[in-house]
């Protein structure tokens, strides 16, 4: 497991150097918007921007892999099936912490309120989980060529459901108490399509040829 | 010997092509030459071996264990060099050391270096600049250096120089020095699995036509040449092919069976497979 995650990180040092200098970016814009009038919504899109980077560099390396066609390679390792599949949503939920720490000191530099920013990166976190457990079985069926416009699509339909969401959320008066019962069952409802993602994920790379 | 591959019956069906019942067994210490025309089922067989593909039927037992797709530990003594090296194009070799020594537990860093120095594998240019030889000599480098028992080599030696392949094929004969190690090697340059195989296993349109020891292939068989009523004296029973020309008649036959005085030369694997896969057609 430890070695495909350093192969993946390796391979995609150069993407996640480009996405550091994109946050730094956005960071910028997201501290400058901040300031300005209406700032709160402009740090968010930012930090949202920055998870949904985080959930799609899994994607990044799937296609890199196909590329060099190394799931042949690997499953001529002592590997089994199940550490490949495992290892897709390690580096999927390592990415996605990141991202929510980075989203953390980004947030408390705009000068965001913790008690407004814990749970906003709370609900990020969720989203990313749930675009990963959408896309990686998508990619492991229909490979990283034709999943690419899958995941185009999952990744607008839950922007959009998240804005939506959010919104709600948002609205002025919902109590503290209201919103983190809304998180918590989240973050089950989350945890079980995680499950079923695996599942589904290791089933599907079980039967794979190549 | 204690066999270290065994399949049996193995069978694997596609649309249009079925790889049909194939058994061989490869014993510990020898050097197995595979051969066959493109699309005979070579690679499907390996990759059968591998789990890269799910058989249809059959069986196939590695170092005896018919369940070592399973836990895959078996994995760990074996070396594996596919036609393509399946690595990224922006590794280099120190990277692929810095992987592959934290999946293998006995990935030995200062053997895939030497291997790479041997064979002249540059350790930090990326993948992507090597020429194709020198990738496969890193695969060759990465199969050797966790100190496998089996190199499962498809199509290894295709696609370079006759020097380098020399130099592959001397590290391969340095490998089988050790009696437990064995080497099953799908090729198409059949002067190279003659120079260096112990066994030579024979595909053909699916079908495993033989998998015999070189030596006694070598010995058994002859070409015939002569002409039509010559070629009539000889039992049909034991004649594998025969190819007619504007000038006579050529058959692979059992040199047993070659009447006394009659013109014959010895039989290459190259004509073994040719007489086999063609000379029955004509």
């Amino acid at each position: 497991m430890k070695g495909l995650l350093i192969k993946d990180l390796i391979c995609l040092k150069g993407t996640i150097k480009i996405y550091i200098a994109m946050i730094l970016v956005f960071m910028v814009l997201g501290l400058v918007i901040a300031s300005g009038d209406g700032g709160e919504e402009g740090i968010w899109t930012v930090l949202g921007m920055i998870s949904i980077l985080a959930a799609i560099l899994p994607f990044t390396s799937a296609i890199l892999d196909e590329q060099a066609h190394w799931d042949k390679r690997a499953l001529t390792l002592p590997l089994r099936r199940s550490t490949v599949v495992y290892s897709k949503y390690l580096l999927g939920g390592i990415l996605i912490l990141g991202a929510a720490v980075a989203n953390l000191c980004i947030g408390l530099a705009a000068g965001t309120e913790l008690r407004e920013l814990l749970p906003g990166i709370w609900a990020l976190v969720l989203f990313s989980l749930l675009m990963l457990s959408l896309i990686i079985p998508l990619l492991l069926r229909f490979g990283a060529e034709k999943g690419r416009f899958l995941m185009i699509f999952i990744a607008a339909l839950l922007s959009g459901l998240f804005v939506t969401v959010g919104s709600r959320i948002g609205i002025p008066g919902i109590s503290q108490a209201s919103l983190m019962r809304m998180l918590l069952l989240g973050s089950l409802a989350v945890a079980a399509i995680v499950l079923i993602s695996v599942s589904i994920s290791l089933r599907v790379y079980e039967k794979k040829e190549f | 010997m204690e066999p270290v591959l065994e399949l049996t019956d193995v069978t694997k069906r596609f649309k249009g092509f079925t790889l049909d019942r194939v058994s061989f067994t490869l014993p510990a210490g020898c050097i197995m030459g595979f051969i066959g025309e493109n699309g005979a089922g070579k690679s499907t067989t390996i990759k059968l071996v591998l789990g890269l593909l799910h058989k249809d039927a059959g069986s196939v037992r590695l170092f005896g264990r018919e369940d070592y797709l399973t836990d895959k530990r078996a994995f760990e003594e074996i070396g594996v060099v596919l036609d393509e090296t399946g690595l990224h194009d922006s590794l280099t070799p120190r990277d692929v050391n810095a992987v592959l020594s934290r999946i293998y537990g006995a990935w030995n860093p200062d053997r895939f270096f030497s291997l790479c120095a041997k064979l002249g594998v540059p350790e930090k240019k990326r993948i992507k600049e090597l020429s194709g030889g020198t990738k496969r000599k890193l695969s060759i480098a990465a199969a050797l250096a966790h100190d496998p028992k089996l190199l499962l080599l498809d199509e290894a030696t295709s696609g370079l120089d006759p020097v380098v392949r020399d130099e592959l094929l001397d590290l391969f004969l340095e490998f089988i020095q050790d009696e437990t190690h064995s080497i099953l090697l799908s090729s198409h340059i059949l002067s190279d699995l003659e120079k260096a195989c112990d066994y030579i296993a024979f595909l053909h349109q699916g079908k495993l036509v033989f998998a015999q020891r070189k030596d006694l292939l070598l010995e058994t068989y002859a070409v015939f040449k002569g002409g039509e009523a010559e070629l009539s004296k000889i039992d049909p029973a034991r004649v594998r092919g025969v190819r007619r020309n504007q000038f006579g008649v050529e058959a692979l036959a059992e040199r047993a069976a070659l009447p006394r005085g009659t013109v014959m030369d010895n039989a290459t694997i190259e004509d073994i497979m040719l007489f086999y896969a063609r000379g029955q057609q004509q």
